[in-house]
């Protein structure tokens, strides 16, 4: 089974995506970050590619940072700038992946349902 | 767009999520292995390569780009409350930008190599190690490959006694899960031993 991959149709600038960002506030933004749309936030001040973000998981459900890219066809970089704002307005909840660390952590079994769960496959 | 897969349940406010990095040389299976756990049809990402990728990925001639991007591909599977993300990367050194900021917040690291070109798996291994991410050595087995015994490999690969090392067959789910298996063992065996009881 062979990924899907995507063919570009046009080129437009960085910037003009994400409307002048180039970097986000937030350092713990990630690409297996998942993003939780409110349902009721209005997306009528929303800048055209956050908009898309907001459709996407409106329609589909909760997803990561790196399925919203993928399905909308740009890096994820950029979805995380969006995420960005999206949590600023309330438009989204985010929830970060679990590390190394928090998962090793005392008294976190992560790691203990992760291995369950891979040994029911 | 992934929207063959209609079973697959949706997320919810519970779930937590864990991520994977496959490392590896080009065509070592990478997006084998992630295809092979995944429950979604694996989908492509790109990262954006910036500064660091000048002078590699120079374009001939002028031009204004400073800006090329790197391919990810990626698959999802799910257990219970917890959604696992794997994500193939490149191991090369012009990418390690990318693949860095990819590591970041990763469980682990799956290094797969191929004995073949023993020496592309080296760059995967030195970013693994940069990084100071947990991660095991996947040896996937093609049919003209030679087989060296464990010992060679370990040495050939200059491992630390306590990274594990295993053969498997990235096409097979049972393979695949023994590789992911083994690097959630690991992790806890890296768990810190602070839980002792207190003196009464």
């Amino acid at each position: 089974m062979r990924p899907i991959r995507r063919t570009r149709v046009g080129l437009v600038r960085s910037h003009t995506t994400t409307g002048g960002a180039t970097a986000t506030s937030r350092s713990s933004l990630d690409a297996s970050t998942l993003l939780y749309p409110d349902l009721k936030a209005p997306l009528a001040e929303l800048d055209p590619t956050s908009a898309r973000v907001m459709n996407l998981l409106r329609t589909i459900g909760a997803m990561s940072i790196s399925e919203a890219a993928a399905h909308l066809k740009i890096p994820f970089p950029f979805v995380v700038i969006c995420a960005d704002r999206l949590i600023d307005s309330g438009h989204v909840f985010a929830k970060a992946p679990t590390s190394a660390e928090q998962a090793t952590a005392p008294g976190v079994d992560v790691l203990e349902r992760l291995l369950h769960g891979l040994q029911q496959l | 767009m992934g929207s063959n897969n209609s079973d697959i349940r949706s997320l919810t406010r519970d779930d937590i999520s864990v991520k994977v990095v496959v490392l590896g040389a080009f065509g070592v299976g990478k997006t084998t292995l992630v295809s092979t756990v995944s429950e979604i049809t694996p989908l492509t990402t790109e990262g954006l390569m910036t500064e660091h990728a000048v002078g590699v990925d120079e374009l001939p001639g002028p031009s204004e780009k400073t800006t090329t991007t790197v391919a990810l591909d990626f698959g999802r599977r799910t257990f219970s409350d917890i959604v696992l993300y794997l994500f193939g990367a490149p191991g090369q050194e012009r990418f390690a930008f990318v693949v860095d900021q990819l590591m970041h917040g990763a469980l682990g690291a799956v290094v797969l190599a191929d004995t073949r070109q023993v020496e592309a798996a080296f760059p995967a291994i030195d970013r693994c190690e940069a990084a100071g991410i947990p991660f095991v050595v996947a040896v996937n087995r093609f049919d003209s490959a030679p087989l060296f015994p464990a010992d060679d490999l370990r040495a050939a690969f200059a491992l630390r006694p306590d990274t594990p090392l295993l053969l498997c067959d990235a096409r097979h789910l049972a393979s695949a899960v023994d590789v992911l298996v083994a690097l959630v063992k690991h992790l806890m065996a890296r768990r810190p031993l602070t839980e002792m009881e207190p003196a009464s």
